[in-house]
C-alpha cells in the first residue's frame, strides 16, 4: 500500500478507529495484523519473507540468552540469514551478470541461469532493522523479548516498514511494550507532518520528477541539460524521500509512536560529515554503529580510519542498489569525507570562518549534485559521457530547454526554500503548544492542502526508495 | 553547526508536550477544522470552474464512406497514418474503393465508434481492416480518459453507453470506484488548466534569458523537437523482458473486442485484424513467453469467436529496421514504398 493512495487513507481511518478502542495487548496484535495487511496488500507472498525474517531473529535472540556460550554462532546465523536473503533477492542478478562478464573476458563460456527474481519491497529496510535487534541483543544492549507479538509488531510497524526510517529495537520496542494512549497534541503534530509530506511528494517531487525523467531519457543531453536534470533529481530525491519519512513519522504519531528524524535540511550542510548527519540519518547512523565502529571507527591510525570510512560508504552505496553506479556513488562520498577530514586537519581555520559559511554550503551543494548524477545515471557509459561534457558546446535548443526546466525546478522548489528560511531564522524553534501556534500551524496545513489541490502532478510516481 | 542546528528543533518535530488534555484537544480540533475548511473551500472552488465542453461530433468519416463506397476501410492510429499513402494504395490495388483512417493516438474505443457510427450507418459493407500494436485491443481505458475523451466525443453524437460503461472503473474494484467518485465530488483536475501557466511563466523567465528572440510557441516547439522519439535512449531491454503480458481470457471481456466483433457480425461487415510489426521485432528482440501466450490466445479468439481474419506481421522480414522513423512509425520518406511493399507481401488481405 502506498501513502499517497486513497486505499491508504481509508485503511488508516478504519485502522485508527479500531486501534484506539482496544486495550494495550490487543492493540499490539491489531498493529501486527494491520501491518501485515498493509505490506501484503499488493503482493501477499512477500509476507512469507517478512515472517521468516521475524521468526528467525526472534529465535536467534532468545537463543543468545539461553545459550550464552553460542552467542557468536547465533549472531553469525542471524547475519547469514538476513544478509543471505537480501543478497539473493537484491544482488543475485548483479552477481550473475558480473560473473558472466568476467567469464566472457576469460573466454569461458557460461550460460545464464534463468531466474526471474522480483525484489520484495522494503527488504533492505526491514532486514537492517531486524539485524539491529539481534546485534543489540548480542552486545547486551537489549534484553531479548519473549513476547513474539511485540517483536513482530516492532519489525513490521507499518508506517516505516517499506522505506524507513530504519528504527532500532532499543528505541521502538519499549514503545511497543508500553501502554499507549491517544494524545491530541501528538496527533496534531503528526497530521501536520503528514500534510507537509504529502505536499512534498505530490507537488514538488512528482512535478520535478517529470523533468529529471525527461532529461535522463535523452540519449545525447548537453552539458546544461545534464546539470539541470541533476538539479531536478536532487530536488526530487530529497522531496520524495523526506516526504516518505515525514508521512511515516506522522502516521506513527497517530498510533502513539515516536520515530527518529530521518532528514534535517541536508542541503544546508557545509561539509560531507555534516551532510551525512542530516541525510537519511537512520541509515547513516546504522552504518556508523554496526559497520564503521565495529571496523575500528576512528580509534586506530589515520590510514586505518580512512579505510574504515571508505569501506563503510562503499557498502552504503551498495546497499542502495545492485549496480556499479551506486558503488561509485558510495565510493565518491567516502572519498569526499576523507578529503574534507584531511583539509580540516590541514587548515581548520577555513572551516571556522563564519562569513564563509554560505560559500561552504554552495560548494557542498555542488559536490552533492555531482554525487546525484552518479546515482541517477545507472548506465556507467552514459555517466562517463555526461561527466566528460564541457560547457559551451550545447545547441541553442538544448540551452533553451535547460533554461525552461531550470525555471520549473526553481518554481517547484520555492516551498523547500521557504522551509529552509524558516529553519535558518529559528522560527520552528519558537514553536510552542499554544492556541496561536496551533492556529498558525492549522493555517499552514490549510495552505498546503490548497497548494496540493492547485499544483499536484497528474502523473504520479512511486516513492524512489521503494526500489531499494 | 549541525548539532547547534539540531538543538533548534523544528515546529514539526517538537516533542509533543503533555499540558492540559482539554487544551490539546481544542488545538487538534482547530487544526482539523482549518484543514477541513481548506479542503471544502478548494472543492467548492473547483466545482465553480467550467467543465470542458463536449467536443463536436464530426461526421466527415461517414460522409467519406458514403461517397467512396469502399470495399476496404483501413483503420488504426498512427500505425496506419504513417504506413499507408491512400493514393498509392488505390493505384496499387487498382481501385478507388479504399479509405485509410489513421486517427492519431486512437485506441480500441475510437475504432469501435468508427464501426458503430460511421461504417454501419453508411449501409456499406466494406471489409474493415483494423491495424493494432501490442495489446492495444485489450486496453480499453488507455488514452481514452481525461482530455483524450474528446476524440471519442468527435466520433459519437452523444456519449455512447457501451463505451462509457467500459471506461468507468470496474465495480469489482471498489477502491477504483471510490477514487472515481472522489474525482467527481472534488474535481481538482479542473484547477490544473488554470494553474499550469504559473510554472510555465517561471520557466519562460529563464528560457527567455537564454533565447530572447523566440516566441513562447517557438520555444515550446523547439523543446518538443528535442524530445522526439529518435533522440531518446533505446528502451531498456531488461525492462522489456521483465514485462508480463496479461492472460488474454482475463482482459477480453472488459475490452471492446466482443463489441466490435458482435457489431460486425450483426451488420455483415467482414473483419480483418493486423498486428503490426514493431521496431523491437524488426531489431530481433524476441517475444516473451507471456507475450506469445497472449498472441496465440488472441489469434484463436479472433478466428474462432469473432470469425475474423488475423495476420501477425511480427515475422515479416521485408519490413526492415531501416524503414522506421520515430518509435514504431514508418519514416515519412518510405511511406509510399511501404504501401507498395505491403500490397506486394500482404496482398491476400485485399482479396
Amino acid at each position: 500500500m502506498i501513502f499517497h493512495s486513497l486505499d491508504f487513507a481509508v485503511f488508516l481511518v478504519v485502522f485508527l478507529a479500531i486501534y484506539w478502542c482496544l486495550p494495550h495487548r490487543a492493540q499490539n496484535v491489531f498493529l501486527l495484523v494491520g501491518s501485515y495487511f498493509f505490506y501484503g496488500y499488493i503482493h501477499p507472498w512477500f509476507l512469507i519473507l517478512l515472517f521468516a525474517s521475524t521468526v528467525g531473529d526472534y529465535s536467534f535472540a532468545l537463543g543468545m540468552r539461553r545459550f550464552p556460550a553460542r552467542k557468536r554462532l547465533l549472531l553469525v546465523c542471524s547475519l547469514c540469514a538476513n544478509l543471505g536473503l537480501l543478497s539473493f533477492f537484491k544482488y543475485f542478478n548483479f552477481f550473475v551478470d558480473n560473473a558472466l562478464l568476467l567469464a566472457a573476458h576469460l573466454h569461458v563460456a557460461l550460460s545464464r541461469p534463468t531466474l526471474n527474481i522480483v525484489l520484495p519491497v522494503g527488504i533492505s529496510f526491514y532486514t537492517f532493522q531486524s539485524l539491529s535487534y539481534t546485534i543489540d541483543v548480542y552486545r547486551g544492549r537489549l534484553e531479548p523479548r519473549r513476547n513474539f507479538i511485540d517483536v513482530a509488531a516492532f519489525l513490521a510497524l507499518f508506517p516505516q516498514l517499506v522505506a524507513g526510517p530504519i528504527e532500532r529495537a532499543t528505541h521502538v520496542l519499549p514503545q511497543v511494550e508500553r501502554p499507549r494512549h491517544f494524545d491530541p497534541e501528538a496527533a496534531r503534530l503528526g497530521l501536520l507532518l503528514m500534510v507537509w509530506g504529502l505536499f512534498k511528494k505530490l507537488v514538488i517531487a512528482d512535478n520535478v520528477a517529470l523533468i529529471a525523467n525527461k532529461v535522463f531519457s535523452l540519449s545525447l543531453p548537453g552539458f546544461a541539460l545534464v546539470w539541470v536534470g541533476t538539479l531536478a533529481f536532487c530536488v526530487q530525491i530529497y522531496a520524495d524521500f523526506s516526504a516518505y519519512s515525514d508521512i511515516a513519522r506522522g502516521t506513527a504519531r497517530l498510533l502513539g509512536f515516536e520515530l527518529m528524524k530521518n532528514f534535517d535540511h541536508p542541503y544546508l550542510s557545509q561539509t560531507p560529515a555534516e551532510f551525512w548527519r542530516r541525510w537519511h540519518i537512520s541509515l547513516s547512523s546504522w552504518f556508523r554503529d554496526y559497520v564503521y565502529i565495529p571496523l575500528g571507527g576512528n580509534r586506530g591510525s589515520k590510514p586505518r580510519m580512512y579505510f574504515n570510512l571508505f569501506l563503510t560508504f562503499l557498502l552504503s552505496g551498495f546497499w542502495h542498489g545492485a549496480s556499479w553506479n551506486y558503488v561509485m556513488w558510495g565510493a565518491y562520498h567516502g572519498l569526499l569525507l576523507i578529503v574534507f577530514r584531511t583539509l580540516e586537519d590541514w587548515a581548520p581555520s577555513v572551516f571556522r570562518i563564519r562569513w564563509l559559511g554560505p560559500l561552504r554550503v554552495v560548494c557542498m551543494f555542488a559536490l552533492v549534485n555531482l554525487g546525484w548524477l552518479m546515482f541517477r545515471e545507472t548506465d556507467i557509459h552514459q555517466l562517463l559521457r555526461d561527466l566528460a561534457l564541457r560547457p559551451g558546446a550545447d545547441s541553442p535548443a538544448q540551452r533553451m530547454a535547460a533554461g525552461h526546466f531550470l525555471g520549473l525546478v526553481v518554481f517547484y522548489s520555492l516551498p523547500l526554500l521557504a522551509d529552509g528560511a524558516l529553519y535558518l531564522t529559528r522560527t520552528y524553534a519558537r514553536a510552542r503548544a499554544t492556541l496561536s501556534w496551533a492556529l498558525l500551524e492549522g493555517s499552514a496545513a490549510a495552505l498546503l492542502i490548497a497548494g496540493m489541490a492547485l499544483f499536484y502532478s497528474d502523473i504520479p510516481s512511486d516513492f524512489i526508495y521503494f526500489q531499494f | 553547526m549541525a548539532q547547534k542546528d539540531q538543538e533548534k528543533g523544528s515546529l514539526r518535530d517538537a516533542a509533543p508536550s503533555p499540558p492540559s488534555r482539554r487544551a490539546s484537544t481544542l488545538r487538534l480540533g482547530l487544526f482539523l477544522g482549518l484543514a477541513l475548511l481548506s479542503l471544502l473551500a478548494m472543492t467548492a472552488l473547483s466545482r465553480t470552474l467550467p467543465v470542458r465542453g463536449r467536443a463536436r461530433f464530426d461526421s466527415s468519416l461517414l460522409a467519406q464512406i458514403k461517397s467512396v463506397r469502399p470495399a476496404f476501410v483501413l483503420l488504426g492510429n498512427s500505425m496506419v497514418g504513417t504506413r499507408f499513402d491512400e493514393a498509392t494504395l488505390r493505384s496499387a490495388l487498382r481501385t478507388r474503393r479504399v479509405v485509410v483512417f489513421g486517427i492519431s493516438a486512437s485506441k480500441s474505443a475510437e475504432w469501435y465508434l468508427v464501426l458503430k457510427n460511421m461504417i454501419v450507418p453508411s449501409k456499406q459493407h466494406p471489409r474493415l481492416v483494423l491495424f493494432y500494436r501490442d495489446e492495444e485491443l485489450t486496453q480499453p481505458r488507455k488514452h481514452a480518459l481525461g482530455a483524450a475523451h474528446a476524440s471519442l466525443e468527435r466520433l459519437s453524437p452523444e456519449d455512447d453507453p457501451i463505451v462509457e460503461k467500459k471506461l468507468a472503473p470496474s465495480l469489482a474494484k471498489p477502491m477504483a470506484r471510490l477514487a472515481w467518485y472522489r474525482d467527481q465530488v472534488m474535481p481538482f483536475q479542473r484547477f490544473l488548466a488554470k494553474t499550469d501557466p504559473l510554472p510555465d511563466a517561471a520557466a519562460a523567465l529563464f528560457s527567455r534569458a537564454l533565447w530572447a528572440d523566440a516566441t513562447p510557441r517557438a520555444r515550446r516547439a523547439q523543446i518538443n523537437d528535442l524530445f522526439e522519439l529518435s533522440n531518446l535512449r533505446p528502451a531498456d531491454a531488461a525492462q522489456e523482458r521483465a514485462y508480463q503480458s496479461p492472460r488474454f481470457a482475463d482482459v477480453v471481456d472488459p475490452s471492446f473486442l466482443p463489441d466490435i466483433c458482435g457489431l460486425a457480425k450483426e451488420h455483415e461487415i467482414p473483419l480483418t485484424f493486423v498486428k503490426v510489426r514493431t521496431r523491437d521485432a524488426a531489431s530481433g528482440v524476441p517475444e516473451t513467453p507471456s507475450e506469445r501466450r497472449y498472441i496465440a490466445d488472441m489469434a484463436r479468439y479472433l478466428r474462432e469467436s469473432c470469425s475474423a481474419e488475423y495476420y501477425d506481421m511480427h515475422d515479416e522480414a521485408w519490413e526492415s529496421i531501416d524503414l522506421y522513423g520515430n518509435g514504431d512509425h514508418i519514416a515519412g520518406r518510405f511511406k509510399r514504398a511501404y504501401t507498395l511493399s505491403f500490397v506486394e507481401h500482404m496482398g491476400q488481405i485485399f482479396h
